[in-house]
């Protein structure tokens, strides 16, 4: 059995790094002549893009390089995630079956086709799928070294400014966890080190994602011409507050086919648009969800309520459901071998379908650990991970980016769900063999 | 209990009832009324586009329009969409420069179908479905009285000017 075990790891995790790296070979990298040149641009403060991507972008140089890279980086966290998380199971057949599905969904092509992408999703994954594990696994055991893996996930994890959102909440969670177990934790002086260095770099990170206003007036003048000016009373909010009507009416120019310039750079790059930057618009996302709770917190799953002209796929629902789709959007990837797996269905109705189930199963893995297995550890653990997921969601939804975009920037939390699912349907099984195990020995 | 406890508890409790929330809503308000054909997420007029094996070309005021050549030209239409679609295709045609067009053939998936012109402009809807992805091929050939080119070095066999394509 054992041997069998060993060679079934081994095997899958070979087929797996082939595949992955196959595909990378097979398609043409994605070069966005808009986002990618900045990833190139390494800079220390302020920078518009942070250092964990153009650090290796700008040494790596060459988009060969880059692509090869974010795959090899890509199967090392895939694998590495995968290991971490069936190590919480002792059950052999279950790590073995556990440890498939993982590297199934590690298959799917929402996932991989970033590594061949110059952009920063790719490395955004990896780093997801290592801070998850390494946080999974310091939640669930004593090893302070995995407090050390999870500091140093959330540094790299912090390279990506939309990520910067959850940075405050992971750093809480990490300082509370550490404190509860300051009694079994025994912290030597250099963990000590790596501690503080990890959190002056995750504060200076912070700082460079505020210290450019590229993306925050992006994110607003999109927000405002995608959404906020379909009501009439909320435009009206709008135009009270300064923004000039003529923006608008040049984001509807530009929009209409291509001049040149995305139709929201087109819009930031006007005087007027500038002046009333200067002069307050720069709070006024903040301060129109403020003043209309309902809209900021409601729209973002039911956003047909509000505006009848517009569908689900404006919703947050709908990038927590679909992800992105470079394969049929750029034909540089039109030889890629990769599939797309049950997590993530080609046809939009079943991937809503899929999502349905999975944040159904996630409800029912915590009432089933909650309440018949008692196990409120693991409960509270598949609770706070939703949750944080689902903030992040809404927050990024919001502020996280241009409406034509929300489906990129909603990628980390689709994929952040189907992990969930695959995790409680882990702790689930795990607890169950237990109890059944105890049972047969009673 | 404790009140960590019951904090705790309200908590769990809290996020079920999100998740359940959220996972029925996807369910009853959006999986199932897409899954009929007629129901869709994207704006289904945008998703559909046109390549013909006639060049596009643009009159004095900028629109677009492509020469249908009596021979047979291939029109052929890609839901660039990852939904299943169901609605009608617009074609307006106008008279070649001859102004002897009579009849315009639609052949699609083993079909024709045969529509009269009639003078200035004649409009042709049909309905079609279209898989997610799925291109469909049209050929379009014209009946007329006489052949009809021009003397100005185009060799082109003129039959109808198709002035507008969409998809409703």
């Amino acid at each position: 059995m054992k041997k069998l075990q060993y060679f079934l790891v081994v095997f899958s995790t070979l087929i797996y790094s082939l595949y992955r790296l196959k595909n990378t070979l097979s398609v043409e990298p994605f070069y966005d002549y808009f986002d990618s040149p900045q990833y190139f641009k390494l800079s220390i403060y302020p920078s518009f893009r942070l250092q964990g991507i153009t650090f290796f972008f700008s040494l790596l140089k060459e988009n060969d390089n880059i692509v090869i890279f974010q795959t090899l980086l890509g199967i090392t966290s895939w694998v590495t995630m995968s290991s971490i998380f069936v190590s919480l199971i002792s059950n052999k057949k279950l790590k073995i079956i556990f440890y498939l599905i993982f590297l199934y969904l590690g298959t799917t092509s929402v996932i991989i086709e970033h590594d061949s992408a110059i952009l920063s999703e790719s490395i955004s994954i990896s780093a997801l799928t290592l801070l998850s594990a390494t946080f999974t696994k310091f939640y669930f055991t004593n090893k302070d070294s995995f407090a050390i893996f999870t500091l140093l996930s959330i540094v790299f994890f912090s390279s990506t400014k939309s990520n910067n959102f959850l940075i405050a909440i992971l750093i809480f969670a990490l300082l509370s966890i550490i404190f509860l177990k300051r009694r079994s934790l025994k912290l030597r002086s250099f963990k000590f080190l790596i501690y503080i260095l990890s959190a002056l770099l995750i504060i200076f990170f912070t700082a460079v994602s505020l210290s450019s206003d590229i993306t925050k007036t992006l994110t607003t003048s999109g927000t405002i011409n995608n959404r906020i000016f379909l009501n009439d009373n909320w435009k009206n909010q709008t135009l009270q507050s300064g923004y000039p009507l003529s923006a608008y009416e040049n984001w509807k120019y530009y929009s209409s086919g291509n001049f040149g310039s995305p139709a929201d750079q087109a819009v930031v790059d006007r005087p007027d648009f500038k002046s009333w930057w200067r002069s307050g618009g720069e709070n006024f996302l903040v301060n129109f969800t403020l003043k209309n709770p309902d809209y900021a917190l409601i729209s973002p799953f039911l956003p047909t309520h509000y505006l009848k002209e517009q569908s689900y796929k404006k919703s947050v629902l709908n990038g927590w459901s679909q992800g992105t789709d470079l394969i049929y959007n750029f034909d540089g990837f039109k030889n890629s071998i990769a599939i797309q797996t049950i997590f993530f269905p080609d046809q939009a109705e079943y991937s809503y379908l899929v999502l349905a189930i999975i944040l159904l199963g996630i409800a029912v893995s915590i009432l089933i650990l909650w309440l018949y297995c008692h196990d409120n550890f693991s409960a509270i653990y598949i609770s706070l991970y939703s949750m944080i997921v689902m903030l992040w969601g809404l927050v990024n939804w919001w502020f996280g980016s241009k409406p034509a975009d929300m489906a990129r920037h909603q990628l980390l939390a689709a994929i952040s769900f189907r992990i969930l699912i695959i995790i409680s349907l882990v702790l689930v099984s795990k607890k169950i063999f237990d109890v059944t195990r105890q049972n047969d020995k009673a | 209990m404790n009140i960590a406890q019951k904090l705790m508890n309200i908590f769990m409790g809290l996020v079920v009832i999100i998740l359940i929330t959220l996972g029925i809503h996807t369910l009853i308000n959006i999986f199932i009324p897409l899954s009929k054909i007629e129901n869709t997420e994207v704006n289904k007029s945008k998703v559909i586009g046109l390549i013909s094996t006639s060049s596009m070309e643009f009159d004095e005021n900028n629109n677009p329009f492509w020469w249908i050549v009596r021979e047979g030209s291939e029109l052929k239409f890609t839901n660039y969409s990852d939904e299943p679609l169901i609605g009608k295709i617009v074609l307006k045609f106008e008279d070649n420069p001859c102004k002897n067009l009579q009849l315009i053939d639609l052949g699609m998936k083993n079909s024709i179908r045969q529509y009269r012109f009639i003078n200035p402009e004649t409009t042709i809807e049909f309905e079609i479905v279209f898989e997610k992805r799925e291109t469909i091929k049209l050929i379009l050939k014209t009946t007329q009285f006489n052949d009809c080119y021009q003397n100005n070095g185009d060799t082109r066999n003129f039959g109808a000017k198709l002035i507008y394509w969409g998809f409703i």
